[in-house]
């Protein structure tokens, strides 16, 4: 019976290691194409010649419509920096969870010597860490990592496992909102409280009228930046840990760029207290890891609101003013030579 | 829960391996904390409903057996049918009735649309208890006096959200038995389920983003596109549902309980009559019992039947959902129905073929009614139809292509056959080469997110 039971196993066994194979060679490099097509470029990228490399999302080429230099912020740099090379890796959505990824993913023998990662504040969020868009970035990152990969190919295929769902997702975000408490000096015990509150009482204009549009844009402000960072449980923290210990185990060099914000329109719209805890937020991420000897460009308020493109919602999609203000900050300090380090 | 998750592959063997170490008597309760686990998964709040459902039922059956008197028996049947239709009623049709009701009111007087989601499997486990109840009723059935089985009839995990909707009589005593497991058993449910997984994961969801991307905008597409949609959803609703209903039946054939057959080769029925004998047969024939035969069956007058046709047709579509289309389609079945019995006189005379061809056209333009989300997008997509050919605009993947097509060969040559009764006759080799090629294809054809099943909705 035990023979049986043993041998039947073995020949599931051995089916599965041939299937695991003929999925390597035959498959795996088409899915890859297919399915994880922001991984697939960023291989390729390192592949290539290059000095510096830029790790952003859409803050990085998202253009104004009034622009003339189109230009994104890692291309002024690299103009600016010239001769040095600047490769960019941009793409919508990503956070440190995957710059985290991609950096593992750098081999030995690439040129790169300086990496860049947008250190974006509203990453740090709820709406951001439970984003609806998830799962379609995780899954690339699954198919790219996990082993061994027909069972990564099941991941991504049977699709409500709870990484894909959107609504669980959804859900953990609002439960975070309803419930994780907030630090001072925020006015509220939770996200959720104080952006009710600020919606019901709402936003007055010049003449005691509840403006609706500054009303919603107010709390996104506090359901975009209305958040504590506790540094023992949240992920980007772990993310953005990983990756010091990964300049420091690699030799390479790291720099953050704490990206700007509109803080003046937040306190305008939402009050002061949540332009002081987007300070506090981005005083602590700046402090943490320049400790862990990390450069750390501290942008945050360094834009006036005219450079926001979006009026109407919380993002960091600057005009050509604004990536250039940020290109020069960043070229300042890639110029610096840091400790024992130096630019081609 | 949904089948097509790495959770159910995980949840399956860990419940089936439990089953295999408990006790016999401990093994209901084993299987009934499984089905609420298995529910609470989508969502563990409405798992009140259920249990509250359960319930009155049970109540309900327990007092019918002994009340004599028929206006209380009437009563009970009452409480109970109020509460399950009242149930589905406000959670399937409330939204509708609102937004009707708003259609006709002056807008000032308008209603607060309620946000009302769905509860998952509501219209199966609905009609599965409905039927329990009935059977009481009618004295068909002794009522089960264990609240654990009777609660385990009802929300049995393989056939819990999307059936087939099974009867007491037939599933009621086999969870009783609690079966060993077999190795035969566990196998032909192991297939059973495999292949159910292919159709759902791959066939039905490779198809899917093609018709998809035609219904999201018609007007965008050519004639030619309309019929290569309509064709691919014709066999994306029936991969979908049909794959849903094996993963079910081999689900429930791993703990050695048979599940009726919920399909049956429908797309080479030649009758419409033949296609709803083919077709969600658990449903078709809980019309037929429930509905269609109380309502006087074919032993009244032509027009009495006729109506009796259309009302179980109209109420079949309804079932499917809260809103006009589906109302078009089922009451569209009726009348082709009607038709049929119209012209079966001399129907004979022409060739099996033109009839199939007539059925099969009939049923793929009716489908229109079913996937639009309204009758403006119905009709936009008939409209489409009547255009002179042009190109194929539609972007048509291989994989959606070779799905369709192998689908369509699967069914020519099997026909009512079931995958599992073929794989019997094969030898040990050629069964281990068919699993591994249907585990590879499983694994590697399925896209990324598949949909969800399409008869979660109802």
């Amino acid at each position: 019976m035990m023979r049986n039971i043993l041998g039947r196993f073995g020949l599931v066994l051995v089916i599965l290691l041939g299937m695991e194979g003929v999925y390597r060679w035959v498959h795996y490099a088409a899915d890859m194409r297919l399915y994880a097509p922001a991984v697939v470029r960023f291989d390729s990228l390192v592949g290539l010649d290059g000095d510096v490399l830029y790790l952003g999302e859409s803050s990085n080429w998202t253009t104004g419509p009034e622009d003339r230099d189109m230009r994104s912020i890692s291309q002024m740099v690299g103009d600016a920096l010239f001769p040095v090379v600047v490769r960019d890796f941009t793409e919508p959505a990503t956070h440190g969870g995957h710059y985290q990824s991609l950096l593992e993913r750098i081999p030995d023998s690439s040129g790169i010597e300086t990496v860049v990662v947008t250190l974006n504040l509203r990453s740090f969020g709820p709406d951001w860490v439970y984003s609806r868009l998830e799962p379609q970035l995780a899954r690339q990152f699954l198919l790219a990592e996990l082993e061994p990969r027909l069972w990564a190919r099941l991941r991504i295929g049977f699709g409500s496992s709870v990484l894909d769902s959107p609504e669980r997702l959804e859900g953990l975000r609002n439960r975070m909102w309803a419930s994780a408490v907030l630090p001072a000096p925020a006015p509220y015990p939770t996200t959720r409280a104080w952006d009710r509150n600020l919606n019901e009482v709402g936003w007055l204009d010049a003449d005691r009228v509840r403006n609706q549009d500054s009303t919603e844009l107010a709390c996104h402000y506090v359901k975009s930046y209305g958040f504590g960072i506790d540094p023992a449980r949240h992920p980007r923290i772990r993310d953005f840990d990983a990756m010091a210990l990964w300049s420091k185990a690699r030799g390479k060099r790291l720099v953050f760029l704490l990206l700007a914000e509109n803080v003046r329109q937040a306190e305008a719209l939402a009050g002061p207290e949540i332009a002081e805890l987007m300070r506090a937020n981005a005083d602590f991420l700046v402090h943490r890891y320049r400790s862990r000897g990390v450069e750390v460009v501290n942008a945050l308020e360094v834009l006036p609101p005219s450079v926001f493109i979006d009026k109407t919602w919380t993002t960091e999609h600057y005009t050509e003013a604004g990536r250039s203000a940020l290109a020069r900050r960043l070229t300042h300090q890639l110029q610096m030579q840091p400790q024992g380090a130096s630019l081609p | 829960m949904r089948f097509d998750s790495i959770e159910f592959l995980l949840f399956l063997p860990l419940v089936a391996g439990l089953y295999a170490l408990l006790p016999r008597g401990w093994r209901w309760l084993m299987l009934l904390v499984a089905s609420y686990a298995f529910y609470a998964f989508w969502r563990i709040d409405y798992l009140g409903l259920l249990v509250l459902s359960t319930l009155i039922d049970y109540g309900v059956s327990l007092r019918l057996e002994k009340v004599e008197h028929p206006l209380w028996r009437k009563t009970l049947m009452g409480v109970s049918w109020t509460a399950n239709l009242g149930m589905l009623a406000y959670f399937k049709y409330g939204n509708w009735v609102v937004e009707n009701l708003n259609g006709v009111l002056p807008p000032e007087n308008a209603l607060g649309l309620p946000n009302i989601l769905l509860p998952v499997g509501i219209s199966f486990y609905t009609f599965q208890t409905l039927s329990y109840t009935l059977d009481v009723y009618h004295r068909r059935i002794e009522p089960e006096r264990h609240l654990g089985y009777f609660a385990l009839y009802v929300t049995y995990f393989p056939q819990l959200v999307a059936g087939p909707i099974e009867r007491f009589d037939r599933l009621g005593p086999q969870l009783r038995r609690s079966e060993n497991l077999t190795w035969a058993g566990v196998g032909r449910g192991l297939q059973l389920v495999l292949f159910g997984l292919v159709l759902k994961s791959v066939v039905a969801d490779s198809l899917a983003p093609v018709v998809d991307a035609f219904y999201a905008d018609p007007e965008a597409y050519g004639s030619l596109d309309a019929a290569v949609a309509l064709l691919f959803y014709a066999f994306q609703i029936y991969a979908d549902f049909a794959g849903y209903s094996l993963v079910a039946i081999g689900s429930a054939l791993i703990f050695g309980v048979e599940l009726m057959n919920n399909f049956a080769a429908p797309y080479q029925a030649h009758s419409i009559a033949g296609f709803w004998q083919r077709w969600h047969i658990s449903l078709s024939t809980w019309f037929r019992d429930y509905v269609y035969i109380p309502l006087g069956g074919n032993r009244t007058s032509r027009w009495i039947w006729a109506r009796n046709i259309l009302v179980v047709f109209g109420l079949s579509g309804l079932w499917h959902g809260a809103a006009w289309t589906f109302l078009v389609w089922g009451l569209g079945h009726g009348l082709l129905f009607l038709v049929e019995r119209r012209v079966q006189p001399w129907a004979h005379r022409v060739p099996v073929v033109l009839r199939w061809l007539g059925v099969q056209a009939g049923v793929v333009l009716l489908w229109v009614w079913f996937r639009s989300p309204d009758a403006s997008t119905a009709q936009r997509v008939f409209s489409r139809l009547l255009e002179v050919p042009e190109g194929l605009r539609l972007s048509v993947p291989p994989m959606a292509m070779g799905a369709w097509l192998g689908l369509a060969v699967w069914e020519a040559w099997a026909g009512t056959r079931r995958f599992d009764g073929l794989m019997e006759r094969t030898s040990v080799g050629v069964r281990i080469a068919v699993y591994a090629v249907l585990v590879y294809v499983l694994i590697v054809g399925s896209p990324p997110g598949g949909a969800e099943f399409i008869y979660f909705r109802f």
